[in-house]
């Protein structure tokens, strides 16, 4: 017969679990040696407790080695995932330091893009400056009517000439720094820096000015340098640091383009200035009747191409 | 001016049971294997009980590679790696469970069987082991703990990770249908 259920069951229970204190535990004993369903229900938890602590049916030896190694084998390779892990992240973050060291590197010692050589660079010294400034044909035309024009001129092509027109001649550069100034239609003063230039005047002896050499205009030299008398090549205005190298073989051979002529002209380089000024202006046909008229009065000029292309117009 | 006076402090010497993890968690083998002959009798048994035979070999070999993916986070502090190890095996044997549920409940429709039967019969030697086998998962896992391992409910919920009241109700509806399946088969 079944005993009817205790409603103390379940301080059996909680005995059962530990959970009781000593009091508690003697009081429970008590009332266990009298109750058939405490009773029957302590002898349950200890076979519960017997039948799960007994062992289970025991695997032979070998199993339990095989199954031992097969864990640590499998543990094992659970390791090499964790060390490659650690292998990989030292690995990138060696590469990951050396690319940004190069990239530093780069950065500091970034190699400059070459400086853009342009075949001439022109400045003017002062805003009250009055020149031009023609490309033609690879050919570099300069006209310095007033102020001063500092130019550098690098690495002309074959064949190519930077030439500056002054009001009293032209000096022709051959890849030169150099600086020259022109005041009240005369040249005053020529600087060269780098290179050499070689200052042509009509009726004077060409002057080759090296680097390092400054010449200046004497002070009874007038406006026209077709006026003035051949300059002797050694005896320039003033010295410089370097002694100019004028060429007594050039005076025998002048530059086709040095051409002594007669005072048939004497006005030609205002008419030439007036011309131009007309041009910047943008006053075209004022200046090509400018351009015929120094044509007519000066068939023979300096300029006389120049001119005979304004004349005909665009 | 005030002095202050420094005395070096020896760090609290580690359980035997701490350094074998921590050797675990630098990749010594040699550190896990020691660990699996000490403890690896239990976890099978208990593998055997709350698993199945036919699981408890592969539970105990994904225990053992959890302790080595887990060995970090061991605390230095505990004096024994046994509550720790058993909540890894009680996480493994649930999670199994459920992934066979679902598998089942995929099937059910087609094999109309309820997962209960089809238990190896020949594991239930006794009426209690047959009970056992009717519980939960989580409530055979809860009771082997507390009856055959020997945990208190303090241990398990800290292993498990729920609150001692769960536990606790747990255990005393697991030993509640053992006591009613006992009492129908008598």
């Amino acid at each position: 017969m079944k005993p009817r259920e205790c409603p103390r069951r379940w301080e059996t229970e909680m005995a059962n679990a530990g959970l009781s204190s000593a009091a508690e535990l003697a009081q429970l004993n008590g009332h266990v040696e009298s109750c058939a369903d405490c009773a029957e229900t302590r002898r349950f938890f200890e076979t519960v407790r017997m039948e799960l602590r007994a062992p289970a049916d025991s695997r032979d030896a070998l199993s339990l080695r095989r199954l031992r190694n097969k864990t640590l084998a499998r543990a094992s390779a659970a390791f090499r995932p964790a060390r490659d892990r650690r292998l990989y992240a030292g690995a990138f973050g060696a590469f990951a330091a050396a690319c940004l060291g190069v990239c530093l590197f780069g950065a500091v010692h970034k190699e400059r893009p070459p400086l853009e050589k342009a075949a001439v660079v022109v400045e003017a010294a002062t805003t009250s400056t009055s020149f031009s400034h023609v490309t033609k044909g690879g050919s570099e035309r300069i006209d310095l009517m007033d102020g001063t024009l500092s130019l550098s001129s690098r690495r002309m092509p074959s064949g190519a000439k930077l030439i500056v027109y002054v009001p009293d001649g032209a000096i022709e550069d051959v890849g030169t720094v150099f600086k020259v100034s022109v005041s009240e239609h005369r040249t005053v003063r020529i600087a060269v820096t780098e290179g050499e230039v070689v200052f042509r005047r009509p009726g004077a002896a060409d002057l080759r000015i090296l680097a390092g050499s400054v010449w200046t205009a004497p002070e009874e030299a007038r406006a026209s340098a077709i006026q003035a008398a051949p300059l002797v090549a050694a005896a320039p205005g003033t010295a410089s640091a370097s002694p100019l190298a004028p060429r007594r073989e050039r005076t025998r051979s002048p530059s086709p383009r040095v051409v002594p002529e007669a005072d048939t002209c004497p006005d030609e380089d205002a008419a030439y200035l007036r011309i131009v000024a007309l041009l910047r202006e943008h006053r075209a046909e004022e200046a090509r009747m400018g351009a015929s008229d120094y044509l007519r009065r000066c068939p023979s000029g300096f300029r006389r191409t120049e001119v005979a292309r304004i004349s005909r117009g665009p | 001016m005030t002095k202050l006076r420094l005395h070096a402090v020896e760090p609290e010497a580690r359980s035997p049971d701490a350094e074998l993890m921590a050797r675990v968690a630098k990749g010594d083998l040699s550190a896990l294997g020691t660990l699996y002959d000490s403890f690896a009798p239990s976890v099978l048994r208990f593998a055997d009980r709350v698993g199945g035979r036919h699981d408890a070999e592969d539970i105990v070999q994904t225990v053992f590679v959890r302790v080595v993916h887990s060995a970090g986070s061991f605390d230095p502090r505990a004096s024994s790696a046994r509550p720790w190890l058993f909540g890894i095996a009680t996480r493994v044997v649930l999670e199994r469970r459920r992934s066979l549920q679902r598998f089942v409940v995929a099937v059910r429709a087609l094999a109309a069987h309820d997962i209960r039967t089809t238990e190896n019969p020949a594991e239930a030697r006794s009426d209690i082991q047959r009970a056992l086998r009717r519980l939960t998962p989580a409530k055979r896992a809860v009771l082997v703990l507390a009856e055959a391992e020997g945990f208190t409910c303090d241990e398990i919920a800290g292993m498990l990770g729920l609150p001692v009241g769960t536990v606790w109700t747990r255990l005393h509806h697991a030993r509640r249908e053992l006591r009613r399946f006992h009492e129908r088969q008598k």
